[in-house]
């Protein structure tokens, strides 16, 4: 029957795609083994997205330098802006120790704008690997030169100078308006699904106006189809050393899109302890930071109460923004 | 010429022997998971990534770009075999395709889809290679107003596909409405009828819902009647596409490659809108008696849409290429697939690493031709599934779709999903309900809305934007000649004859 190889490939694959989903302890009680079996690396969103990035370059970083020697598959498990697989960490792996994901700001702004029943203190938070800068850019040919002539045209006629933003990352230029003394719960915000979208809009005479991550952006600034005008974070980018800071335009904004990775709630300690030196050593390697240099990440990493304190802080930010913006 | 000296450039280079060998092994993995359902190019390429970090930036996307491509032809096997979409832009392949099948001309059938792909593919290529700047130029023309209107006129093109009752089909576009607007508003992220589970919250899945709608209720359609034997409408009758099948395929060849090459250059649009589209359009250009086999099994309702589904791949790949805009999911994963490289796509891409990127699309072209080649023989295989008695073939088709569905997202959920929408489409096509209506409400529903909305907001609530603008003023004007014109004319010949 000519079906039978079909069959048995749907069979392969499907072996293949699910032989690293089931949930079982690696390693013995204490851990003094650990890591012995598979660890499930997963980003909770689809492949090609800025979770599914940072988490496979950092396998491939640390594989290629040799700092695990067990198999880390890498899965995709995409659903609500990475809340369905927050809330299956949380729900299903409790205590796992065999489970790592990648996550960010996102998860933050869930939880505030209650998409999401989680956040970071309901998860084992293990490191903060880097921070994206938000860049607030215009097309070429667009009569803003500066963040400040910007804010002024959005604060005196909102509704005339749409914003393209996703919808996590209105956050950032609602702040730099409250910053400038306007209404941020006037910004006519429009909802993009990330830099392309926001690229075709800006190039289309659409929008005016853009924000996201740095990188979503990078190749048409790097061409010059798009003009930066400022990046929110502590300082320039190495690799946009001509666009100012908020801070220096003026504006005391400095939230980042921070990437961190996290475990299940009660994540044995010995398990916590090993992912935090494996991290520790990777982004310190070279293929870390040529990595990180390309993708215009900055390597902000963090563990332990300096990371708890930070994480909370930002916390409260986030929280007290969507206050100001009123919607959501 | 510049183009055509670099071209064949990349010509030589993509058919050294290790090239060669790995466009064999990319569009032989993509027919693969087009076969499968729920596996996707996108699914192929993610699990394929790692292997490929270990080749030649070179081989590496030689390979991907062959899964990709390779995908569309083995889509539309398993559509036309079993009324089993393997993946979405192979959907509505199903609805003719199928219908030959059970006239027993599964061969022709299969055989125009490989033609026309090929014959799409490479066009699109060549489209690509000589067209890219302008094209570039008109994709970035386009705001969200325009699109608005364009899908407007898209779907007042499907309103050629409700065949029998209007209520019936009014009904089905409703279904697939209120499935469209499941999940979160796009706007203003709001839940809309997702009864608090996560899992709703971004919409479902159109694969998925090709799954439920078109494969589970013909498989127990087939499973309920009961009988043990292969009915004798399935048996093969011809396993090659005739003279006339030809003639009837050519003309829809070319307006696929057409339909197909623009959706996907478009960056809000894509290879499966361009493959509907297709399939509305050869239905609405079908004169006399062509028309009405549309519904019982005409070969243009293949040939158009297998085609367009391949040219708007390469359709898609010039945005990414030309700005590192990518216009759909898998784009956008081969666009970081690039980078991963160390190469931008972006306006200086063809500069800073020009053999490679020609090396690649060359390597299109050798892999389009080998498909075919491929392709082909294999139809006489491929229809021999059709001997399986149907209780063991449509049995196996359940539990096909099922893997898929839960390869979609590694849930349960997905797989009740699936279930309880495919009862929903046996009630409805065992009462006479055409299902067509609803996956194209579902499609396109939600894109106009957002286009809508955000025409809107980005004129502040102004509604005259669609008059302002002056291509969105052109496709209005055309879409009001191509719909309204036919309608009144219509109306004025029932009119002049009083009986």
């Amino acid at each position: 029957m000519k079906k039978m190889p079909l069959l048995a490939a749907t069979l392969a694959f499907g072996l293949t795609l699910t032989a690293c989903s089931d949930d079982g302890g690696s390693g013995s009680g204490d851990g003094s083994d650990y890591p012995s079996g598979p660890i499930t690396m997963t980003a909770g969103a689809d492949p090609g997205s800025g979770f599914d990035l940072t988490l496979r370059t950092l396998v491939q970083v640390i594989q290629q330098e040799g700092l695990v020697e067990v198999p880390m598959p890498i899965e995709n498990r995409p659903g609500a802006a990475s809340a369905v697989w927050t809330a299956q960490m949380v729900e299903q792996h409790a205590g796992a120790d065999d489970q790592v994901a990648v996550t960010s700001l996102v998860m933050m702004t869930n939880n505030a704008r209650g998409q999401s029943d989680y956040n970071t203190d309901d998860v084992t938070m293990i490191a903060r690997l880097l921070s994206e800068y938000f860049v607030v850019v215009v097309s070429a040919d667009s009569e803003y030169q500066d963040l400040e002539s910007v804010l002024n045209a959005v604060a005196d006629d909102p509704g005339a100078v749409p914003v393209g933003a996703a919808s996590d990352d209105q956050l950032p230029f609602a702040l730099l308006m409250d910053a400038a003394g306007g209404d941020a719960s006037a910004i006519n915000f429009v909802a993009y699904e990330g830099g392309g979208e926001q690229s075709t809009a800006l190039l289309s005479g659409d929008i005016d106006v853009a924000i996201a991550g740095t990188s979503e952006f990078l190749p048409l600034i790097e061409s010059g189809e798009l003009r930066a005008l400022a990046v929110v974070g502590d300082d320039r980018l190495e690799g946009l050393p001509d666009v100012p800071t908020a801070v220096e335009e003026g504006y005391d904004v400095t939230i980042s899109n921070w990437r961190g990775i996290y475990g299940p709630p009660d994540m044995p300690d010995y398990a916590v302890d090993y992912w935090a030196d494996i991290l520790s050593q990777t982004v310190e390697s070279d293929s870390w930071k040529d990595a990180a240099e390309k993708n215009q990440w900055v390597t902000t990493f963090m563990v332990g109460d300096e990371l708890d304190t930070y994480l909370e802080e930002t916390n409260t930010q986030v929280v007290e923004a969507f206050e100001k913006i009123g919607s959501q | 010429m510049d183009a055509l000296t670099s071209l064949l450039q990349g010509l030589a280079s993509a058919l050294t022997p290790t090239h060669l060998m790995f466009v064999f092994v990319g569009v032989l993995l993509g027919t693969i998971v087009g076969v499968l359902p729920g596996l996707g190019p996108i699914t192929a390429i993610a699990l394929l990534i790692p292997l490929s970090f270990n080749l030649d930036p070179t081989a590496g996307l030689i390979l991907l770009c062959g899964v990709y491509y390779g995908a569309m032809y083995g889509g539309s096997i398993t559509s036309i075999l079993i009324r089993t979409p393997g993946e979405v832009a192979s959907a509505v392949t199903a609805l003719e395709g199928y219908e030959m099948a059970r006239r027993g001309h599964a061969g022709p059938a299969l055989a125009t889809a490989a033609v026309g792909s090929f014959i799409g593919g490479t066009l699109a290529v060549i489209g690509l290679v000589f067209l890219s700047p302008v094209l570039v130029d008109v994709s970035t023309s386009i705001g969200a107003a325009e699109y608005a209107v364009l899908l407007v006129g898209a779907l007042a093109l499907t309103t050629s596909l409700m065949t029998g009752s209007r209520v019936k089909a009014l009904i089905s576009v409703l279904v697939g409405m209120c499935i469209g607007i499941i999940g979160l508003d796009p706007q203003d992220s709001v839940q809309r009828w997702t009864f608090g589970q996560i899992e709703l919250s971004d919409g479902i899945d159109i694969a998925l819902l090709a799954m439920a709608l078109f494969a589970i209720p013909e498989a127990m359609r087939n499973l309920s009647i009961g009988d043990r034997s292969a009915p004798s409408a399935l048996t093969v009758q011809r396993a090659w596409m005739n003279k006339h099948d030809l003639r009837l395929s050519a003309a829809p060849y070319a307006r696929g490659t057409v339909v197909g090459f623009i959706a996907g250059v478009m960056p809000g649009l894509g290879p499966t809108l361009g493959s509907f589209a297709s399939y509305s359009l050869e239905r609405r250009v079908a004169k006399g008696e062509r028309r009405r086999w549309f519904g019982k099994g005409a070969i243009e309702g293949v040939a158009g849409p297998e085609t367009a589904n391949n040219a708007g791949v390469g359709g898609a790949m010039v945005p990414m290429l030309a700005l590192a805009i990518p216009g759909s999911a898998t784009t956008a994963l081969l666009l970081f697939v690039f980078q991963m490289y160390g190469l931008q796509p972006g306006p200086q891409l063809f500069q800073n690493d020009g053999p490679l990127v020609w090396t690649i699309i060359a390597s299109m072209l050798v892999g389009n031709a080998m498909l075919l080649v491929l392709n082909l023989p294999m139809v006489r295989v491929f229809v021999k599934l059709l001997r399986v008695p149907p209780p063991l073939l449509y049995g196996g088709v359940v539990a096909f779709v099922m893997l898929g569905a839960y390869a979609l997202t590694f849930s349960l959920f997905s797989m009740l999903l699936l279930v309880a929408i495919g009862l929903i489409g046996f009630y409805l096509q065992e009462n006479g309900f055409p299902l067509t209506p609803a996956i194209l409400a579902a499609v396109l529903l939600p894109l106009l809305e957002l286009n809508l909305r955000r025409a809107l907001l980005i004129a502040d609530g102004d509604w005259g934007t669609f008059i302002d603008r002056p291509l969105s003023l052109t496709f209005l004007v055309l879409i009001a000649l191509g719909v309204v014109v036919p309608m009144l004319l219509q109306l004025r010949r029932r009119f002049a004859r009083p009986d």
